[in-house]
């Protein structure tokens, strides 16, 4: 009852009930943004879709045919699937992230408009998992070993981090710090070094994550379009003997490389 | 383009629209935002909505949104910001007052000043800043404070709060101007320290340079306010000046002479310059009798010394004294030393005033004039011996006139000698009698009263040492006149000069007497001072009678005859006459001779008892006088009554006034007295003499009516009487005169002095050869010896038969019967001819060739009759 209330006392005017529109996309998927609201005593005059402000979409009941779509990078809309309070585009790309808004607009005489908007961002994520490399004669000579974590190419750039025995490195004085590096299609790849202390066994982890996996809070919004892409190569140190070590290392690392490239392939 | 919608952030709906798409436009305007403010305009590049009369409230987001056909909706956003001005600033103090006016002060100079400014509403805060003209004091976000310490400089400056909100508009500012009190730089006297003098107008000017309001200057000399000032302030306000007119005196020498400057209101101190007064004056000189000195006690022979004192600056250079205006110079007992005067065994010339002169560079200095007394033992003032005459039982006053310092009291003694009497002394209380000091009556009862008369005086001084030497002889009758001539004959006028004979002691004068031969008739009566006479109105053969008079009687007459020319007419017949003195003329003329003899035989016996009855007339008149307390200084010249008795041997004294005058004049400086000329007395003594006896003689007469004498001019205008037939140049007697025409007082003789005086001061004289009054004494003073001797100068005494004085009664009947006469304005008297020609005509030489002839070149015959008292 209270609810029904509500919606005679807003149905005065013209409002947004509610714009979906997911936060991340993989590339190639289709993406569907719905735009609902309520006319009120009004009549509609049009419903116009914007990226970055720029009108992609619209739907205007007087016009024939009322649906109309412009060409924009990135922006593909399959008009048979769209209408006045969706819009469908096939598929996204790199180029189709940004500011989403769907106006809804009155005819005349009041003309009253409301808008909602949201962001949405295309991600890729990267075919491989990160790759630990290290200077083997600089580690014997000195009493710090110093290593390398390379990702693969993603877009947005994937963020690199290391654990020394379960423990996230935070100190800036161990961590080496690389521009990203560009590759074709707008993809990204990211490396992190990491100095070791020596004379004991131990166990360091390098975990590559892409774009808004720490995003907890808009998972929950966008809800199906979550993505937990986080992938790790552990190696384990020790100071007695170097080379042996070094070679259980790299075959953990494998194995958990064999074990990442399965769990995605799942996906 | 279809539509054009334009949003505002923070409304559900468009705030204005614009509507193409049917073909017609509409626009329409939110009514509660914009409603008639807002136009929207498509046909400029680009298109604008228009806002009018902005408010805060239209501050905000603003997006158009264009919507066209077929491109896609173009949208634009922008910020509208709306900037307010403030609405006011505010000035505050450091006590957060709020300052109001636009003026700042005003402070003393040196004082701290914090000011704030406010702006107070606006929108965005306005940036608030402090100027001083260019210079930036402060500067910051709506609200600014500046801390000033004002200095003489800030005077008048200005400073401003300035308050922008934005560049686009124009600033908010408030200007204040400073005010600071300034106190002068400097208050000066101008020209500095100088001497001034003293009664000389002097101008002092002082200035008062940068105060701040202008000072009052005020003027001090010691303690007092001085008024007499003139205020000024220059245009600009910087110089404040005043001038003081004042006239310093004597007694500011010392004083401090200040101006001060003031400025109302203010806590400052008192500026003031001013310095101590130098006073230059001429020299004030003091003259004081020296010390044990009694200025009432200086008598002759002392000492004297008179002390100068001399206050001068500059310091004075020159001290002389003068005495009576001349310059006092050293020797013969007078010893100027330094500032001193000495006078060693004053006389009474010493006497008088003393001025001490001093001189600097101003000028002299006189001191008040000393005027010294020197006391003296009387003295007599007539040197010589004066002669009184007196007949036998007559009684004199004897005057015992004494010059004496002090003149009272004194006490007189008297004493008589002769050849025959030792020296005795005089009964005074016949003096005392009278209650009339240095009188004394003298009463001649015998020949043996006839003497020596002297008096002596005795006053606080001491007693006269010299007594005065009256003598007492006997009085007669005057002589006939001597050598008389006719002169100047025309057809109707005679001149008869005689000499005078001797006056018998007395004063005498003169009477002319004039017959017509023919008839007989008396033509004329006129008297004179002297035996001279000039008679008009005549015609025809005349006979002139002349005699002297003195208060003792008449002398005998001196007869002469003249013919008068004939008018021209008739002149062939009047030709001078030569008479020969043929046989039958002479019977003729002997029988006349018998015939006058007779006619003198009787006309004697008529006389002789008429006078006699005149005589004791005047006896009783002068008695009369005596009573009336009338003084009788010149008893000389005054005594009616006189012993017959005669002393030819006794000879006046011969001296003149104008002698004495001049005597004195050589001795005695008046120069301090009223001026006299130094010509006019012997002039003025002639006709004094003349005038003031007849006159005085008259007031005796007449009793009180004398006053009309007494008017200055009378001294110079002839009197004539109206009833009078003839009246020559000479003659000063008017006819109305008593019988007795010598006798009288002659008090007015003082009075006629001052008046002639008056009248002489009153005439523009020549200054030139003036004396002062004193050289010329006053009548009374002068011994009657000397007006005697005036009076009867050149007179040879003669003796002569005592007669009575003789007067004729005719005379007036005469004068009743008297033709008319004009008088002219020029007081010149002329006669009617015809008038007494026809009464004297056709009786021609008859009497003429009757009487012995002395004759003359001119055919004037002179020849002298017996007595002819009638």
């Amino acid at each position: 009852m209270t609810f029904s209330h509500i919606q005679e006392k807003e149905s005065l005017l013209l409002r947004i009930v509610r714009i979906s529109i997911p936060s991340h996309r993989l590339r190639g998927q289709t993406v569907q943004l719905d735009c609902d609201y309520e006319l009120g005593d009004d009549t509609l005059y049009s419903v116009k879709w914007y990226r970055d402000n720029e009108e992609f979409y619209r739907f205007m009941p007087k016009y024939d045919p009322p649906k109309h779509s412009y060409k924009l990078e990135g922006i593909k809309v399959d008009l048979s699937k769209s209408d006045d309070k969706k819009v469908v585009l096939h598929p996204v790309t790199l180029k189709s992230s940004g500011l989403y808004r769907c106006e809804v607009s009155a005819e005349a005489p009041s003309f009253a408009s409301a808008a909602g908007e949201s962001k949405m961002e295309v991600i890729y994520l990267p075919r491989e998992g990160p790759r630990i490399t290290g200077n083997e004669q600089e580690n014997r000579r000195g009493d710090s070993l110093f290593l390398n974590c390379t990702s693969g190419r993603s877009y947005p750039a994937t963020i690199l981090s290391w654990d020394i025995d379960g423990e996230k490195v935070t100190d800036p004085k161990l961590l080496v710090e690389y521009p990203p590096i560009q590759h074709a299609h707008g993809l990204l790849s990211t490396a992190l070094g990491l100095r070791v202390p020596t004379g004991r066994t131990m166990q360091v982890r390098c975990t590559a994550r892409v774009a808004l996996a720490w995003k907890e809070g808009s998972e929950a919004v966008i809800g199906n379009s979550q993505v937990a892409d986080s992938k790790e190569a552990m190696l384990l140190v020790r100071s007695s003997s170097a080379a042996s070590t070094l070679s259980i290392m790299l075959l953990t690392f494998s194995v958990l490389q064999v074990f990442s490239s399965f769990v995605i392939t799942q996906t | 383009m279809a539509l054009v919608i334009w949003y505002k952030q923070g409304h559900d709906t468009p705030i204005y629209t614009y509507d193409k798409r049917e073909g017609a436009t509409s626009h329409w305007s939110h009514p509660a935002t914009l409603s008639t403010r807002a136009a929207f305009r498509a046909d400029s590049e680009p298109a604008v909505l228009l806002l009018t009369r902005l408010r805060a409230e239209d501050e905000g987001q603003y997006r158009c949104r264009v919507d066209f056909i077929r491109s896609p909706t173009k949208n634009t956003r922008l910020n509208l910001t709306i900037l307010i001005p403030p609405e006011r600033l505010l000035i505050l103090d450091e006590r957060g007052e709020q300052l109001a006016g636009v003026m700042l002060g005003p402070f003393d100079e040196g004082a701290e000043v914090n000011l704030t400014c406010v702006a107070v509403g606006g929108r965005p805060a306005a940036r608030v800043s402090w100027w001083k003209s260019h210079a930036l004091l402060a500067n910051s976000e709506a609200r600014a404070s500046v801390f000033l310490t004002l200095r003489r400089a800030d005077y008048d400056s200005e400073i401003t709060c300035q308050a922008v909100t934005d560049a686009s508009l124009s600033p908010v500012s408030k200007t204040l101007t400073i005010k600071v009190n300034l106190r002068p730089l400097w208050v000066r006297l101008l020209g500095g320290k100088r001497p001034l003098v003293a009664g000389r107008r002097a101008e002092l000017a002082c200035q008062a340079v940068g105060a701040r309001p202008p000072p009052n200057i005020s003027w001090w000399k010691g303690g007092t306010k001085l008024t007499s000032v003139k205020g000024n302030i220059s245009p600009d306000g910087n110089i404040t000046s005043s001038t003081l007119s004042f006239i310093p005196s004597i007694e500011d020498s010392g004083r401090v002479i200040s101006c001060r400057a003031v400025q109302p209101g203010l806590s400052y101190p008192v500026r003031e310059d001013g310095f101590q007064l130098e006073i230059q004056h001429l020299p004030v000189v003091k003259l004081e009798l020296g010390a044990n000195l009694d200025a009432s006690k200086v008598v002759e022979e002392s000492d004297v010394y008179l002390d100068c004192m001399v206050r001068a600056n500059p310091w004075h250079t020159h001290v002389h004294f003068t005495h009576n205006g001349a310059t006092v110079r050293g020797g013969g007992g007078v010893v100027v030393a330094n500032q001193s005067l000495v006078l060693q065994r004053v006389s009474r010339r010493a006497a008088g005033a003393y001025v001490c002169v001093a001189r600097n560079a101003l000028g002299e200095g006189y001191s008040a004039p000393l005027v010294l007394d020197v006391k003296y033992r009387p003295r007599c003032k007539s040197e010589q011996a004066v002669t009184i005459r007196a007949g036998r039982g007559e009684t004199v006053e004897i005057v015992c006139d004494l010059d004496a310092n002090p003149k009272g009291p004194i006490t007189y003694q008297w004493w008589f000698n002769n050849t025959t009497h030792s020296k005795i002394e005089l009964n005074t209380s016949i003096a005392q009698e009278h209650g009339r000091l240095g009188r004394y009556l003298y009463t001649v009862n015998t020949s043996g009263d006839y003497g020596a008369v002297q008096c002596t005086g005795t006053n606080s001084v001491g007693q006269q040492s010299d007594s005065c030497l009256f003598l007492i002889l006997p009085a007669e009758k005057p002589s006939p006149v001597n050598n008389c001539a006719i002169s100047n004959i025309t057809e109707d006028s005679l001149l008869v000069t005689c000499e005078a004979g001797h006056d018998g002691g007395l004063e005498q004068d003169f009477s002319l007497e004039v017959f017509d031969i023919t008839t007989g008739t008396l033509l004329r009566n006129m008297s004179s001072e002297e035996p001279k006479f000039a008679v008009w109105g005549l015609f025809g053969d005349i006979a002139a009678s002349v005699r002297a008079h003195n208060s003792k009687g008449c002398s005998e007459p001196v007869t002469v005859s003249v013919s008068l020319l004939k008018h021209p007419q008739q002149e062939t017949v009047t030709l001078p006459v030569r008479v020969e003195l043929s046989t039958v003329l002479a019977t003729v003329l002997f029988t006349v001779a018998g015939i006058a003899a007779v006619i003198v035989v009787f006309a004697l016996v008529f006389c002789w008892k008429h006078c006699h009855r005149n005589n004791d007339k005047n006896k009783n008149k002068l008695k009369k006088d005596e009573i009336l307390n009338t003084p009788l200084k010149d008893s000389k010249e005054c005594e009616s009554i006189d012993s017959l008795d005669k002393n030819p041997d006794i000879i006046p004294i011969e001296n003149k006034i104008s002698d004495n005058c001049s005597t004195k004049s050589s001795t005695t400086d008046y120069s301090s007295r009223p001026l006299l000329s130094k010509t006019d007395p012997d002039t003025y003594d002639i006709n004094y003499e003349r005038e003031n006896l007849n006159q005085a003689c008259r007031q005796y007469i007449q009793g009180s009516s004398s006053i009309q004498w007494m008017h200055p001019l009378d001294f110079r205008v002839h009197q004539y009487d109206s009833n009078m037939p003839n009246v020559g140049p000479n003659s000063f007697r008017p006819s109305n005169l008593g019988p007795t025409p010598n006798v009288g007082d002659c008090r007015a003789a003082d009075k006629f002095y001052i008046n002639w005086l008056k009248y002489k001061n009153s005439l523009p004289l020549n200054t030139n050869g003036l004396l002062p009054m004193e050289q010329c004494m006053p009548p009374e003073l002068y011994p009657s010896s000397v007006y005697g001797t005036i009076n009867r100068r050149s007179i040879i005494s003669r003796q002569k038969p005592e007669l009575e004085p003789c007067e004729s009664h005719s005379l007036t009947e005469y004068h009743r019967a008297s033709p008319p006469v004009r008088v002219n304005a020029d007081s010149s008297v002329y006669f009617n001819k015809n008038l007494l020609r026809g009464t004297a005509t056709g009786s021609g030489t008859q009497l003429n060739t009757s009487l012995p002839i002395l004759k003359t070149d001119k055919g004037i015959t002179t020849h002298t009759v017996s007595s002819e008292c009638r």
